[in-house]
């Protein structure tokens, strides 16, 4: 993705569609500033003289920039140099002259026992500009015209209120785009639609007022779509003060690409929490693979060798009627963690190990279920 | 099934907003900050209507489950308390009869102290809300002095929880989803940032009753301060900079130095000069305020004519601020003041790179790793560096106790950011501050430099 100032754009009535690449020669000019042994301000000087739109240029060029290798510094030991400089530089404060320059730089050289010159490359190389390119951008032009126009529809849709994907793919594909979408915090209203289904999707804050709020994580969202067999995309985007449509559809997008696909993050910190602590000492499965419980799909928020983990967080009585009657239904070794404000003792009947929690899971609680199970890494 | 009673009413935290399900009074529905949300069937309201909702629930004598406050620490004490001077004694009991509000105290005056009593007075989890990184390392030391092992950061890399914890406005915008209902208090420092369009949403997506904003500058060139009241709380004290001037904060004295640009750079300056003035006579464009800048801005977006003139602008503001002449100036500042301690801000971090490749004086820019930058000001603050240059970093809050001279090589022609610069250097001390602005002579700098000090003194 690439930032917002660098988004290309045409509007056209209330519509809004990205001003795709559909040309090679400028993918090839930027890909061609980024030579190995050249500085990385050097490639970026002929980014900006690149005779075309700079925006452009900018865009691939922000790219680019993930392809490549730039020489390796030890950053630590580079502030310690620069440290060392300011400091003796202080001692002949003010410091106005080549010449007091040039005495404090020999000074910590020979306190050092380093060349002046690497203290002079200190000074510099803290900042990236200065480090040198070692391994030059490892895709072609028509795969930097695919990413960067991946990256487009994504930059456009950082304006976007709301998004509904339409796609025609498996069960699998469908389940990963669902996942990605609640492990964002977001919300969505299925329905089928012709071969396929469509999502309507936004967050909470959504139902009450108009936010553009989840936009860059609807924009994390196109990778899942556009890997679906048939897919279109609708979005209301707001831009310059008014709010257009955008319309994409594979029939009509130009060539895009499918990488960028990003883990999935987690529903609540009580679940973060208690996989950051639990991981530290067994092998912890996060997500695993989907179970049919009844006829409805779950996927259990954890799995520990054997042993799959459930947390169930304080929601509303509905959800946790339906989680409740999944989990009782369910025949897995299971360890249900319930937030205490739901402790009713219904919980207490499940067929499952039930450990009631304050605020959040502690391991110290739990430890004694989960040990049985436990592989170290 | 028995274990949620159907007809009662609960309140649940939802990601920045509050569900209400069950049985909800027809008063309650109707109030018009009150959605239905037919995704699930169930009424909404953003987490900052959360006390407005429990307030008309208990006047209508409604009984309630309330599962949307879950506060990280049941009580919050402070192992020692500040002593507070008394218009900070004022500005605290002021907040606390409504326990909501925004305190307006010139900078050096000691917000912070008035933010650390209310915490302490409250009891209660905190989530302390500051614009940048080197200000949030300030308050998680300067709390740390009185609820030692309780405050926690949450920013980029560093995600940590306490009682209280300190975070940017940037990680807050994300993060209120998750970490909103975990405070029953809200701090915001440098409370003028909170009403623009993005990070409103942390007051709004928050359900924490209690609100307090520290500024010394509430007042925004684009109006949205008119929405503090509703976010935070109405302005509930008011110290003008000429109150504290001499008494609690050090008198200065501003010099205006004149730099010529170099031949070449006036050659080009003219040139965009030409470019840009002709584009906007011709569309007839008038700039009054800086919300007027923004028809250029979407003029360009439409021609390349427009664009143009932008890029010119742009380039020209480049030249003004990174001409190598300001960058000779310094040498004469630093040269007057060989036993001072002195602050040179810069508009881009470019000039504030060749400020510091020149005079071996360390650089506090975005384009310095984080642990270099903690550091240095750590140097800077013990006096082993008696100089700093700096960008847009350091313009607020940050509090380098004992600044004497500040240097302002470049910046816009906002009074307020011109306030928070100087304001680095006017802790109370025995003699005065000394302001330098250093500007290029012939160009619309000049103009820029009398519209920010306008108002001011």
């Amino acid at each position: 993705m690439i930032p917002l100032e660098l988004l290309r754009a045409s509007r056209r009535g209330d519509q809004v569609s990205p001003r795709y690449l559909r040309e090679l020669w400028p993918a090839e000019y930027v890909l061609g500033a980024y030579k190995p042994g050249m500085r990385l301000a050097e490639a970026r000087a002929k980014v900006e003289d690149a005779p075309f739109e700079p925006k452009l240029a900018r865009g691939l060029a922000h790219i680019v920039e993930r392809t490549i290798a730039l020489e390796e510094v030890d950053r630590r030991l580079l502030t310690k140099i620069r440290l060392e400089v300011f400091r003796e530089a202080a001692k002949a404060y003010p410091v106005v002259d080549e010449e007091g320059r040039r005495r404090v730089v020999e000074a910590v050289a020979s306190r050092l026992k380093i060349p002046p010159e690497a203290v002079e490359a200190a000074l510099a190389k803290i900042h990236e500009d200065e480090l040198v390119i070692v391994r030059g951008p490892d895709i072609s032009a028509e795969e930097l015209a695919a990413l960067y126009n991946t990256s487009l529809i994504q930059t456009l849709l950082f304006r976007s209120r709301r998004m509904a994907a339409y796609v025609v793919a498996d069960g699998a594909r469908v389940k990963e785009l669902v996942r990605a979408l609640k492990g964002l915090g977001l919300m969505y209203v299925a329905e089928r639609a012709g071969d396929g289904i469509r999502l309507d999707i936004d967050g909470p804050v959504s139902a009450i007022k108009q936010t553009e709020r989840y936009g860059t994580r609807l924009a994390k969202l196109v990778p899942y779509v556009i890997s679906a067999d048939d897919w279109r995309i609708e979005a209301d985007i707001g831009l310059y003060g008014k709010v257009y449509k955008f319309v994409e559809a594979k029939s009509s997008a130009p060539r895009l690409a499918h990488r960028d696909i990003e883990p999935p993050q987690f529903d609540s910190t009580a679940e973060e929490e208690f996989y950051r602590n639990v991981s530290r000492l067994c092998a912890v499965q996060r997500e695993p693979e989907a179970l049919v419980v009844g006829n409805r799909v779950f996927i259990p928020d954890f799995k520990i060798g054997d042993l799959y983990v459930e947390i169930v967080g304080f929601w509303t009585p509905d959800y946790i009627a339906r989680k409740y009657e999944k989990l009782a239904a369910a025949k897995i070794p299971l360890l249900v963690l319930v937030d205490e404000r739901l402790a009713l003792a219904t919980w207490k009947d499940l067929p499952h190990y039930v450990v009631l929690y304050k605020d959040r899971p502690r391991l110290s609680d739990v430890f004694k279920y989960i040990k049985p199970y436990c592989a170290r890494h | 099934m028995g274990y949620y009673v159907k007809d009662v009413l609960y309140l649940v935290w939802d990601r920045g907003t509050v569900v209400l399900s069950g049985e909800v009074p027809a008063q309650v529905r109707s109030l018009s900050f009150i959605k239905f949300d037919n995704r699930v069937g169930k009424y909404r309201a953003l987490g900052m209507y959360y006390y407005k909702i429990k307030a008309v629930l208990d006047s209508l004598g409604v009984g309630y489950e309330d599962g949307v406050l879950s506060p990280i620490c049941r009580s919050v004490e402070a192992a020692k308390r500040p002593a507070l001077r008394p218009y900070q004694e004022e500005a605290l009991s002021s907040w606390l009869r409504g326990k909501r509000g925004v305190v307006v105290m010139p900078t050096g005056a000691g917000k912070t102290y008035v933010a650390i009593e209310a915490i302490a007075r409250l009891g209660q989890s905190t989530l302390v809300v500051v614009p940048t990184i080197e200000l949030l390392r300030q308050w998680e030391r300067r709390l740390s002095e009185y609820f030692p092992g309780r405050v926690g950061v949450w920013y980029g890399e560093e995600k940590r929880e306490l009682c209280i914890t300190v975070t940017t406005y940037d990680s807050a915008y994300v993060a209120v989803e998750h970490l909103g209902n975990r405070y029953p208090l809200l701090v915001f420092d440098e409370v003028h940032h909170l009403p623009s369009e993005s990070y409103r949403q942390i007051a709004e997506l928050s359900p924490a009753p209690y609100r307090l904003g520290l500024t010394a500058t509430p007042e925004r060139a684009d109006d949205l301060h008119l929405f503090l009241p509703e976010l935070v709380g109405p302005v509930i004290y008011k110290m003008a900079i000429s109150e504290a001037a001499g008494k609690y904060l050090a008198e200065f004295d501003v010099e205006v130095v004149k730099v010529g640009l170099s031949e070449e750079e006036m050659r080009r300056y003219k040139e965009l000069e030409k470019i840009y003035k002709d584009y906007i006579r011709a569309k007839g464009l008038r700039f009054k305020s800086p919300s007027d800048f923004g028809k250029l801005v979407m003029l360009a977006g439409r021609s390349a004519e427009a664009r143009r003139a932008l890029e010119a602008w742009h380039e020209m503001r480049r030249i003004l601020f990174e001409s190598k002449g300001k960058v000779d100036a310094v040498a004469d500042i630093l040269k007057k003041h060989p036993d001072g301690k002195v602050l040179i801000f810069t508009e881009y971090t470019a000039l504030a790179r060749e400020v510091s490749r020149r005079y071996l004086i360390p650089e506090v820019t975005y384009d310095v790793p984080d642990q270099e930058r903690e550091l240095v000001m750590e140097m800077f603050r013990r006096g082993e560096v008696r100089a700093l240059v700096t960008g847009r970093v350091l313009d607020e809050g940050v509090d380098v106790p004992d600044v004497d001279v500040v240097v302002i090589l470049g910046g816009t022609s906002s009074s307020r950011q011109y306030i928070q610069r100087i304001g680095r250097a006017l802790r109370l001390k025995p003699h005065k501050a000394k302001i330098y602005e250093v500007i290029t002579a012939r160009t619309r700098e000049v103009d820029m430099s009398r519209r920010r000090r306008r108002g001011v003194s």
